[in-house]
């Protein structure tokens, strides 16, 4: 019976939403997102500015009411979560700001009390290898410290799932390394489920098992980081040919030439759409930065 | 450099704010000084209307006049041409306006050009040092005239009706003009210019003016005079004055307190030695003024006279100074919820996603207890001091009606406010702006007018003040509650109540 429930517990996605809509000002942020979080996966978020990698994360993690659409933590309501799927939950804001009048000590000691599986010698070893003086007011700590007392809150909790937002933006080389590690040996080990969004392409080549592409509210695509140089490619083609250009691709441009560059997926059976076979067609191999940018221009 | 440069640079050098809010009272200051100078039946009837420009005209120079040291400081680090020059000359023709102008208009009546243009002088360029100096010496600054007043009469500095006023005036205008050069010269040529606190001029602050979100009223209360977030004070604040958290008695078994801690400012716990330093920053300076003020008191009156007059106005100021008090209080607790609510990447994820703060219902009350109890309670006890001081003044019932309706708006705006907050409802700034106008209005006038009155009497002033004041209680009185039901119909919808607006 036990066996049964705990294999039930972890077959249940530790975050899914389904139809996501949310608006600022009247222009879409997100535009009816459907995405679902394996459990032990690593999947990062990738998009430009705006493109609504922070609203995404945070209506999935019931820190805003979208205006349509479900958001479910641990086959929970996000807006409405129970301490037990809170105490299986870590987050870190791209610019952490919460309890700036607390010491790092005294802030960690605080958060502490509130999670029953606290790790408190994580807590002293790390401050002092990441070179955090404890009693310095959080107001008063650089933005890559303030950042780094943040993660270890976050760790410190021993999450299920850690949802990072921009996690490395005001680390130091040193201290992202550091970081990425963490969360690889959090999800190799421990079986830690992790949603990172991140503008830094090597970061998510490093740790994440898959990528998003979040495109002006919409995801445009994913799947695993080592499938993306198989699977996506990008199509030449030049001007008098560009009629044959298939229709369904991720993105499309237009050179001055006329000729036309497009990205596109291979099919279920593993082919590239026809117009690649054509006299004149190329088709480019592309690394994830690449596809980033195809996608994102 | 040309003229429209010159004439435009201190403009564009402040914020729009400040130049409203300085204009408004320069205004302001010119109806007073009309208005004094035509009632006026004294020999001496233009000191009064020199002083009200010079007042007008200190505020001027303070708060839109100084900005331009920040343009001047910003194109000499981004090694842009010509500004300075153009700063420098707008300033010299700006000081030359505001001497001459309303100098000229007073001696038209022929009365003591020079003894005028001195008074004026004396305001503009001490307005200008009150925001370049260091924070600490302006302070020292507000404080000069009562101490000067203070002095013994052997020593006592000439009036401005008196004969030697204009020498001591010229040494002082002199004094103050080094001064200004000196912390000119300082501030543009040192190091880090940007930065700001306590050893720093009151005009780096400026740069922070409205510098988060869009305006709203509570823009000020929550982020301190110039709508700076509580990072940005925490950072400025010297480590002595800084709040330290009394972290006992959390977690998850204590809810209200934890979110006290973690909603901080006027919320929070504070250890006995935090409180302390905190009471005797308020009330030092406090204290300092009273005893100047008797002091000045003692030597033109004598002991009798002060004790007099201190039953019979000082115990009224009590009131006022109380009741205006419990008014800033309540403000200053909306506008720190205000700003609370406002960021996303703040304490709202942190307290959304912490365990133990179980139940969205209980959560909900809780929170309201959290912020509402602590200021409650103070005003409560303030309420309690005012109501004991009308009855040893033997105020009249309706008098004694006001100071409690006084008390009752300011638990009202704060409850009310506090909850379309926290509720998701909150009033656009426009009408949280009028709306909060109109009770700062009614409740001052309200404690002041009926005080004024007769002082011997206390009693209500005749005609239709009384009825225009009971309109206004009646407008209060159906608008708040409105309010603050919309804001708990909003909470209780709300899935739970750590959602920004």
């Amino acid at each position: 019976m036990n066996a049964m429930l705990r294999e039930t517990e972890s077959a249940i996605v530790p975050l899914a939403v389904s139809g996501l809509v949310h608006c600022y000002e009247g222009s879409n942020a997100l535009n009816g997102i459907d995405l679902a979080l394996e459990p032990g996966s690593v999947l990062g978020l990738i998009g430009r500015n705006g493109a609504g990698k922070s609203t995404l994360i945070r209506a999935m993690l019931g820190l805003l009411e979208p205006l349509a659409g479900e958001a479910r933590v641990f086959g929970e309501p996000a807006l409405q979560l129970s301490d037990a799927a809170k105490a299986r939950i870590a987050y870190v804001p791209q610019q952490p700001e919460a309890l700036a009048w607390l010491t790092a000590q005294q802030m960690l000691d605080f958060v502490g009390r509130f999670y029953p599986r606290w790790d408190k010698a994580f807590v002293t070893n790390t401050l002092g290898r990441w070179r955090i003086q404890p009693n310095k007011l959080l107001a008063k700590l650089s933005p890559g410290e303030r950042q780094r007392v943040d993660l270890i809150r976050a760790l410190a909790s021993q999450p299920e799932l850690l949802v990072l937002d921009e996690p490395a933006a005001a680390l130091d080389p040193v201290a992202r390394r550091e970081l990425l590690r963490e969360v690889a040996l959090r999800a190799g080990e421990s079986g830690t489920t992790v949603l990172f969004s991140t503008h830094i392409v090597s970061d998510l080549e490093r740790v994440a098992s898959e990528v998003a592409f979040l495109h002006q509210g919409k995801l445009l695509m994913r799947c695993s980081v080592d499938e993306t140089k198989e699977r996506y490619a990008r199509l030449w083609l030049p001007g008098k040919m560009s009629a044959a250009a298939p229709t369904q691709s991720l993105s499309r441009r237009r050179h001055d030439d006329g000729s036309l560059s497009l990205v596109v997926e291979r099919d279920a059976s593993g082919h590239w759409p026809e117009a690649a076979s054509l006299p004149g067609a190329r088709v480019d191999a592309l690394g994830l930065e690449d596809l980033f940018v195809e996608i994102a221009e | 450099m040309n003229l429209r440069t010159v004439i435009l640079a201190p403009w564009r050098a402040s914020k729009p704010a400040a130049q409203g809010m300085a204009l408004l009272l320069l205004a302001l200051a010119v109806l007073g000084a009309i208005a004094v100078g035509m009632y006026s039946s004294k020999p001496a009837w233009w000191v009064g209307p020199a002083l009200i420009i010079g007042i007008g005209e200190g505020f001027l120079w303070a708060f839109v006049m100084s900005s331009t040291v920040l343009l001047a400081i910003d194109a000499r680090q981004l090694l842009v041409p010509g500004i300075r020059c153009s700063v420098i000359v707008g300033l010299l023709l700006y000081g030359l306006l505001s001497v001459a102008v309303p100098t000229v208009v007073l001696s038209l009546f022929g009365e003591h050009p020079g003894a005028t243009g001195a008074i004026i002088t004396l305001f503009c360029i001490g307005g200008f040092a009150f925001a370049l100096l260091p924070r600490y010496l302006g302070t020292v600054m507000c404080l000069m005239p009562a101490a000067l007043n203070a002095l013994p009469p052997g020593i006592r500095m000439p009036g401005p009706a008196d004969p030697d006023f204009l020498h001591v005036a010229v040494l002082a205008v002199a004094a103050l003009l080094l001064m200004l050069v000196v912390c000119w010269r300082r501030l543009l040529h040192a190091a880090s210019p940007y930065t700001s606190g306590w050893t720093q001029p009151m005009v780096m602050q400026f740069r922070y003016a409205g510098r988060r979100a869009a305006w709203n009223p509570w823009t000020g209360f929550g982020g301190g005079i110039h709508g700076v977030d509580s990072t940005q004070r925490i950072r400025r604040r010297p480590s002595w004055l800084q709040p330290v958290a009394d972290l006992r008695d959390c977690g998850p078994g204590h809810p209200v307190r934890s979110l006290r801690i973690a909603l901080g400012g006027l919320f929070m716990p504070l250890t006995m030695t935090a409180h302390l330093r905190q009471f005797a920053f308020v009330i030092v300076p406090s204290l300092l003024f009273v005893v100047l003020m008797t002091l000045q008191g003692v030597h033109r009156h004598g002991v009798a006279a002060l004790l007099t007059a201190w039953h019979d106005g000082g115990l009224i100021m009590l009131i006022w100074f109380g009741a205006f008090g419990s008014m800033m209080l309540a403000f200053f607790c909306i506008g720190q919820v205000w700003q609370l609510w406002q960021k996303p990447n703040a304490e709202l994820p942190l307290l959304a996603l912490l365990p133990g703060l179980d139940g969205s219902a209980q959560v909900k009350r809780d929170l309201l207890h959290a912020i509402l109890l602590q200021p409650m309670r103070v005003l409560a006890l303030l309420l309690l001091v005012l109501l004991m001081l009308t009855a040893s003044l033997h105020l009249s019932a309706r008098a004694s009606l006001f100071v409690l309706l006084g008390q009752l708006g300011s638990i009202g705006f704060m409850v009310a406010f506090t909850l379309t907050i926290i509720g998701g409802r909150p009033l656009g700034p426009w009408a949280t702006g009028a709306l909060a106008i109109f009770g700062c209005i009614l409740i001052n006038v309200s404690l002041f007018v009926p005080t004024l009155s007769d002082p011997g009497q206390m009693k209500l002033g005749g005609g239709t003040l009384p009825d225009l004041f009971v309109v206004g209680w009646v407008v209060l009185a159906v608008a708040l509650p409105w309010l603050g039901r919309r804001g708990w119909r909003g909470l209780m919808q709300r899935p739970h109540p750590f959602l920004p607006n």
